[in-house]
Parts: structure tokens; C-alpha cells; sequence
């Protein structure tokens, strides 16, 4: 191949061309036209740079997409994790200020309360009976009052067991609890709905309003007197009826009952052994096989 | 008027190798678009285009991308000179001497560039460079050489049209 004259010209341009440029750049000539150029470009390449980011970053990203999958893995493990760990502490923190709500009703009681977890609840939601984490080991009997965390009054143990009891709610169906009309002071029995209210009968001569609270008469001698349960949601019927129909809401927190307080120096009296008593007068003896839990109320 | 065309080519492509291509990073060099483009000019072009715009185009990128006018004109410059050599035909395989000059001119590239930086600083790591930098870069352009080859032979005039040196 022949090195022709035009290349030849081409490359002795070219080489004085380059030559020309080096010596500018030596001199330092060439740094004002660079400055000015590259300023006025400036926004042209920054405007295309950023016009093509996103394309870039997708590109790279699915040049990525194996290494992108595993750290998204990892990230929704470690969330899930804390999300775990933060339900724990959620969970610790409600439990311990459910702790000092008790220990505070505990405190200001003079009677002797008892602290207790609630572990087992009725699920077929036509009871109101829950299980709690004491039992005859700690003195709980049947018929002590359960008082919720505000020293409201929760149910009564119906059921012994060594470790655990059977609480049944004010609002279970077979619940009747004598009650007294705070304002008023009269008497009447608040029965358990399977809604989770109350009901009860008062006279027209009561002058009922919404929100009037509901205690334990202890009239009957099955509970203490003086227990807030409930307050008036609704009042129903005419004049016409002897009697006013109000529904009472509980003031306990029924439905979310996690722990509870069992009054142990209360205890009902025994009519029965008092019966039985009377019938074994003539021998003074009493039965062998006498149950230790008592009936409930 | 192709002139000033192929001028405005040229300048765009100065614009997007100073600014876009960074950004497509593969095997860890950007692209260049410029020199595969100019490679594909050389041999499906009029030679005399190629003549022109190498040195322009590293007149733009001197300018543009810092790196030393002079630098970037002498790093551009063997790929107008390849396009006086190469004689288009029927026999001529056009698109792998496409590729083998853009592989050729990459490496000259780096080259010219890594001995300005020689001259200039306290020295490169030559072997780190060529394997880091060189052999990438010509494994990626070679590759982008493949579809910039294929639009620029769409655009380009057929083989027997071109004007010899």
C-alpha cells in the first residue's frame, strides 16, 4: 500500500494541528475558551444527564435485579422482625401499666386483692365466662367478687380449680347481681344480656338518667356494697307499665378484660352449710363429702 | 450541507458522551458513543468525513470534558487515519473491520490519553489501567459497535458510492 501525498498532508496537518493545541494548552491559552465553553454547555449537559437518569438507574437496576431481590428479601424479613419485636413491646408496655392500674386499685383497697391474668375466654359468644390464672393454691373461692382494673366490679368466680378459676361476667346471661340506684338508693337486680349490657326494672318514682351509675347493694350478702358496675345507656317504657326498663352498660371494660383483681377477704356467706347446719343439729356432725366449691351466686 | 450536518452530528454526540453515557456503566466504563460512531463513519462513509469530524469531535470533547484539546485530538485522530486506508467492496467485510477498528481505536485511545496522564502526573498503574479501563472499555464499545453499525449503514450511502482518497 502506498502512502499517498494527501494522506500524507492530512497527517502532517494533523500532527502540526495537534502540536498547535499542545502549545496552547502549555501556555495556558486554551483555559478561558475550555471555561467559557464548558459554562455555557453547561445546563445543555446537565438537562440530557438528568433527562436520562431514570433510564440509567432502571437499566442498572435490572442489571442489579438478583442482588435488589435478596436485599428487598432481607429487608421485609427484618421488617417483619421489628414489627414483631415492636408488638412485643406494645405488648410488655399494656401489660405493665395494666400492672400498676391494679397495683393502685390494690393500694388504695383495704381489702385484700389478689392480681390475676385472664387466660381463658368463652368463644361461643353466648357466654360471658372467662378463666383466670388463680385458683385455690393463691385463696380464691367461689363467690369472690372480681373487680376489673378501675375497681369496677368484673364477675364473680364461679368455679375453683388448684391453679385457675372460672369467672362468670355481669353481662353473662345467667348473671343476676343486686343493685342500687346511686342517685336514687333504690334496689333492683341487673341481669346479664347476651349483648354485653345489663338490664333492670326500676319504679317511675326513680328518676333515672343516662349516665347514673349502678353499685352492688349487698343486699343479698353475696357481694360487698358499694361496687360501681355499671351506668345508664338507655331508660324504655310508658307510664302506662309499673316498671321502667333501663339498660345499663358495664363499667368494666368487659370485652377487653386482660386483668383482674380477685377480692379474697370477701366472702359470701354459705347459706347452704348454714341450711345443712340447722340439719345436722341432731348429730353435729358434718357431711364427709361436703363440696369445697361452693354454688355460685 | 453535509457539512454542516455531520458537524451538528458530531456535536451532539460530544454533548451525550460528556453527559449521558457516564451514566451506562457497564463492566465499569461508560461507552463511547462518539468513537464507535466515528468508527462506523470511517468505514461506511465517505473517508474524508471521517478526516474532518475525528479531529472535531476531540476538539468538542477537549473542550467539553476536560481532558486536554490536544490529548483528545491526538486520541481521535487514528481513527480518520484508518479511514484512509480502508477501501470499501463487495468483498470487503465492512462490519467486522467496523468492530476491529473500534477495538483498535479504543485501545489507541486509552493509550494516548494514559500517556498524556503519564507525562502529566506522577505516573499510572498501567497494568490496573489496561485491565480496569482499556480491555472493558474495548469489550463494551466493540459490543455497542454492533447496533450503531446497523443505523449508521441505514443512513450511509451504498459501498460504491464512496469517494476514494
Amino acid at each position: 500500500m502506498r502512502f499517498g501525498r494527501p494522506r500524507l498532508v492530512w497527517s502532517a496537518a494533523l500532527a502540526a494541528f495537534i502540536a498547535l493545541l499542545a502549545l496552547i494548552a502549555w501556555q495556558g491559552w486554551d483555559a478561558p475558551v475550555e471555561d467559557q465553553t464548558a459554562s455555557f454547555f453547561a445546563p445543555v449537559q446537565r438537562g440530557l444527564r438528568q433527562a436520562a437518569e431514570p433510564l440509567a438507574n432502571l437499566i442498572a437496576e435490572l442489571d442489579d435485579f438478583d442482588r435488589l431481590e435478596e436485599e428487598n428479601r432481607a429487608l421485609r424479613q427484618r421488617i417483619e422482625q421489628l414489627e414483631a419485636h415492636n408488638a412485643r413491646l406494645r405488648e410488655e408496655q399494656l401489660q405493665v401499666r395494666g400492672r400498676a392500674e391494679l397495683l393502685e386499685v390494690q393500694a388504695e383497697s383495704r381489702d385484700l386483692l389478689v392480681p390475676a391474668r385472664v387466660i381463658i375466654r368463652d368463644l361461643t359468644g353466648l357466654r360471658t365466662i372467662v378463666g383466670i390464672d388463680r385458683g385455690s393454691n393463691d385463696g380464691v373461692a367461689v363467690g369472690m367478687p372480681v373487680l376489673a382494673t378501675g375497681g369496677t366490679l368484673a364477675g364473680i368466680v364461679t368455679e375453683v380449680h388448684a391453679r385457675i378459676s372460672y369467672v362468670r361476667l355481669i353481662t353473662d346471661p345467667d348473671s343476676a347481681i343486686r343493685v342500687l340506684h346511686q342517685p336514687s338508693r333504690t334496689e333492683s337486680v341487673a341481669t346479664g344480656d347476651t349483648l354485653g349490657n345489663l338490664d333492670a326494672m326500676l319504679p317511675w318514682s326513680a328518676e333515672v338518667e343516662l349516665g347514673h351509675i349502678f353499685v352492688t347493694s349487698g343486699l343479698d350478702g353475696l357481694l360487698p356494697q358499694g361496687l360501681p358496675v355499671a351506668r345508664v345507656s338507655s331508660a324504655t317504657g310508658s307510664v302506662q307499665e309499673a316498671f321502667r326498663q333501663v339498660r345499663l352498660q358495664p363499667l368494666a371494660p368487659l370485652e377487653q378484660l386482660e386483668q383482674v383483681l380477685v377480692q379474697l377477704t370477701y366472702s359470701p356467706p354459705d347459706l347452704r352449710a348454714d341450711e345443712e347446719d340447722g340439719a345436722d343439729d341432731a348429730d353435729g356432725v358434718p357431711e364427709a363429702d361436703e363440696p369445697t366449691a361452693r354454688s355460685a351466686p | 450541507m453535509r457539512w454542516p450536518i455531520l458537524a451538528a452530528v458530531v456535536f451532539t454526540l460530544v454533548l451525550f458522551q460528556t453527559s449521558v453515557a457516564p451514566l451506562f456503566e457497564v463492566f465499569g466504563v461508560g461507552p463511547n458513543l462518539l468513537l464507535v460512531s466515528l468508527c462506523c463513519l470511517a468505514i461506511l462513509r465517505d473517508p474524508r468525513e471521517a478526516l474532518v469530524c475525528a479531529p472535531l469531535a476531540g476538539l468538542g470533547m477537549g473542550l467539553l470534558a476536560f481532558q486536554g484539546v490536544a490529548e483528545s485530538v491526538a486520541a481521535l485522530a487514528p481513527i480518520g487515519g484508518a479511514a484512509m486506508f480502508w477501501r470499501g467492496g463487495p468483498n470487503r467485510p465492512a462490519f467486522l473491520a467496523a468492530l476491529l477498528l473500534t477495538a483498535l481505536a479504543t485501545a489507541l485511545h486509552f493509550a494516548v490519553l494514559a500517556v498524556a496522564v503519564e507525562l502529566t502526573t506522577s505516573g499510572v498503574n498501567w497494568l490496573e489501567a489496561v485491565r480496569d479501563v482499556m480491555l472493558p472499555g474495548m469489550a463494551v464499545n466493540v459490543l455497542l459497535a454492533i447496533p450503531v453499525y446497523a443505523v449508521a449503514r441505514s443512513l450511509a450511502a451504498p459501498r460504491g458510492e464512496r469517494i476514494p482518497i
